[in-house]
């Protein structure tokens, strides 16, 4: 589109040859820019990672920390002999680390741990956080973007300390005020006349234990992972544009037939094929204690500022004879909110989604140190699972003993990581798709 | 036009005072955790059951204590104070310095192992800290020695490998919104691509790299995954450590108003570099991060 890309007759052999010449400078230049950040990042970051992915195929514990060398201590790993005496090494165990996580075994070693219900735990936290965190930062962003509304300025400025607090520092109050005994929340719910001797976080029971859905399963199989399949089940179809169009009522449907094969097909065809015994029924509300709306409660504090702060920036950018056309077609203010506001809005809400999500997803500071995973590690997530691992886990290693499981952890990690990975994949997808329509 | 459209059209009353009372019921809530915690520190009872949001009479002694002894452990408030400063402002400064480079190659120029470059830093930047912490902890026990470990030295360290990612991902995503035809106009006016870079692009890109810095200073200040494992060795706990440290397993032996007061010490940097960069965040966070 500028001139200077008309075609020239004449010179373009020089051009093309000159613009060879240029670009190859230009790759050296970038090399040379990038130098810095690659030389530290293959140091501290690549070589970690390689390090811990032979870990995670290792019985690696505390008990191998001293050697005098990292490279020989991985040779002697695959040699065995003297030189893994000499350096220290641990030994090759193959899968068993990923294997011991996904099917069961550390489960019976480390009370409390169970892989499917971790994931599953951790995607619902993240999604029941996110539908929160968008509605309520889009809404008062409405809210306070219409036009003569008073104290504007003031309302923008104080609603967004949420966000600016340190998530470590708000936890920890939250902590705090959910405390059973001198916690604010309690003293509240006494002060408008509720009981106000709630324990929060520490009450195992579920307070909800009928929120739908349901899944039949023999209790010789992990509940879990069924529960988990019936989720991915539940949401992929969203990802289909055709679906979206109409999807509430593609909801209600699919939500029938995933009803009838997870309550009635599921039990008759893991009966059928040789997992007797008798099969209960489970609910996903049982997977929520008390303490998970505890920490939701808290993270939607923390986390609905940033999402208010880039709608209303979106909404800064919608003209606003949008509006004022549709009003000469004699739009009412839904039709307006669904036909110029919401689509004009999500090109700035998407990405904001997606980081939302990641942070929500790896949200360590408010499980950690509000509900600590607890009661029972029922609202542990994943990063917090990771953490524990590393820092806080004793097992009875095979071959080794009581130790660190450092070799596990390290597996762990990379389980995480696969999971991550899939799922920016799937958003990154997602939001190119999105960006395609509106450019 | 705006205001012509105020003009003609003004809020009507009744809205005005619907939403003002929404807006109102929502800052309680904003505000309520921040005040119980404001309250709580400057409360002389040192209670574990406050009884109301303000207490009856208004002391500092919760503060005096927190800066004059703020651990069991024999070390002071400047102590602590200065190392979470040190890992703050030294991951802030290095990850803008090592990163800024690179942002800019990554977004400007083509290059072959551009794409599997980028590719790596996304792929780590999914990788929360803590899936890496093992490795790091055992390589820099063998390679620094378990002294540099424990210290805020091999927090930081290991804190770059997870904040350098983020700072060049970011800032590529910042210097893509700025338009090439300003860096073009100075190319066709002979800057060399250095100058270029120096004289034009560092000056355009100022707020995406104040951002950030301020995400860096941010994790490095309240920094607790690593240190807590990390670091043994009172002389290098930092106020995120003695926060956590003052929580205690039972509230009715947490010092609450100290622990208030803390959390006051501890948020104040922070929220004034907040407030001071805030009308750059959105745009500085929310360009950086997805756009492939």
């Amino acid at each position: 589109m500028a001139s200077g890309t008309l075609p020239r007759p004449g010179v373009s052999a020089t051009a093309s040859k000159l613009a060879g010449h240029r670009s190859r400078r230009m790759a050296v230049t970038a090399y040379l820019y990038i130098l810095p950040a690659a030389l530290i990042m293959a140091i501290i970051t690549l070589w970690p990672l390689i390090y811990q992915f032979w870990m995670s195929f290792t019985n690696y514990s505390n008990l191998n920390l001293r050697t005098d060398s990292l490279l020989m201590q991985m040779v002697g790993a695959f040699t065995g002999g003297a030189m893994a005496d000499d350096y220290n090494s641990p030994a090759m165990v193959g899968l068993r680390n990923y294997a011991d996580i996904l099917f069961g075994g550390l489960g019976s070693v480390l009370s409390g741990f169970d892989f499917w219900r971790i994931l599953l735990f951790n995607l619902m936290w993240t999604f029941v956080n996110l539908v929160f965190h968008v509605s309520l930062g889009v809404v008062i962003a409405l809210l306070l973007n219409q036009r003569g509304l008073w104290f504007k300025g003031f309302y923008r400025a104080l609603f967004v300390i949420p966000w600016a607090m340190p998530a470590l520092v708000s936890a920890m109050i939250w902590r705090n005020m959910f405390d059973d005994q001198s916690g604010a929340v309690n003293m509240v719910l006494r002060t408008i006349g509720l009981p106000g001797n709630i324990r929060w976080l520490q009450q195992t029971e579920a307070p909800f234990p009928w929120i739908p859905p349901f899944v039949r399963a023999p209790d010789s199989t992990n509940v879990y992972f069924w529960m988990f399949v019936m989720f991915l089940a539940l949401i992929i179809p969203f990802f289909f544009a055709r679906v979206r169009r109409r999807w509430w009522q593609f909801l209600i449907a699919w939500f029938v037939v995933l009803e009838i094969v997870f309550m009635f097909v599921l039990p008759l065809i893991l009966g059928a094929g040789g997992q007797s015994g008798v099969a209960s029924m489970h609910t996903f509300g049982e997977l929520f204690p008390l303490s998970f709306y505890a920490v939701l409660i808290a993270n939607i504090w923390l986390g609905w500022p940033f999402m208010m702060a880039v709608a209303t920036g979106g909404l800064a950018s919608i003209p606003s004879d949008l509006y004022e056309a549709a009003s000469v077609d004699g739009a009412t203010w839904w039709d307006k909110f669904w036909n110029v506001t919401v689509p004009l809005l999500r090109p700035a809400m998407v990405p904001a989604i997606i980081i939302g999500m990641t942070m929500t997803f790896n949200q360590f500071n408010v499980i950690y140190f509000i509900s600590g995973g607890g009661p029972l590690h029922s609202t542990e997530i994943l990063v917090t699972q990771a953490y524990r691992l590393v820092n806080e886990t004793t097992v009875n290693i095979t071959g080794v003993g009581s130790a660190r499981p450092y070799g596990v952890a390290a597996s762990f990690a990379y389980i995480v990581f696969v999971v991550l990975a899939i799922i920016t994949l799937i958003t990154n997808r997602y939001s190119r798709a999105t960006q395609a329509i509106n450019e | 036009m705006a205001a012509q459209a105020d003009a003609v059209k003004p809020m009507p009353l009744r809205n005005q005072l619907l939403s003002q009372l929404a807006a109102l019921l929502i800052l309680a809530v904003v505000i309520f955790p921040v005040l119980w915690i404001i309250g709580m520190s400057l409360d002389p009872r040192n209670i574990a059951r406050p009884s109301s949001l303000f207490p009856p009479s208004i002391s500092l002694a919760a503060y005096q204590k927190v800066l004059t002894q703020p651990t069991p452990n024999p070390v002071s408030f400047a102590r602590l104070a200065t190392n979470s400063a040190i890992l703050g402002i030294g991951v802030s400064i290095l990850t803008v310095l090592i990163g800024t480079t690179a942002a800019y190659a990554f977004s400007r120029f083509n290059f072959p192992g551009r794409q599997p470059g980028m590719l790596f830093f996304v792929l780590v930047l999914m990788l929360p800290s803590v899936a890496t912490v093992t490795a790091l902890f055992v390589m820099l026990n063998i390679l620094l020695g378990p002294s540099i470990r424990n210290s805020i030295f091999g927090v930081g360290l290991a804190m770059i490998s997870g904040a350098l990612p983020f700072a060049i991902w970011n800032m590529k995503g910042f210097v893509d919104t700025i338009p090439k035809d300003i860096e073009e106009a100075a190319a066709v006016d002979g800057a060399t691509l250095n100058q270029t870079f120096f004289r034009i692009m560092l000056p355009l890109a100022l707020p995406g790299l104040a951002v950030t810095a301020l995400f860096g200073f941010m994790a490095g200040w309240t920094e607790f995954v690593l240190s807590w494992q990390f670091i043994s060795n009172p002389d290098w706990f930092t106020l995120a450590m003695a926060l956590y440290g003052m929580q205690g397993q039972y509230a009715s032996n947490t010092p609450w108003s100290e622990f208030a007061a803390m959390s006051v010490i501890v948020s104040i940097p922070i929220l004034i570099v907040f407030f001071a960069l805030q009308r750059y965040m959105v745009g500085g966070l929310a360009s950086g991060g997805v756009k492939g």
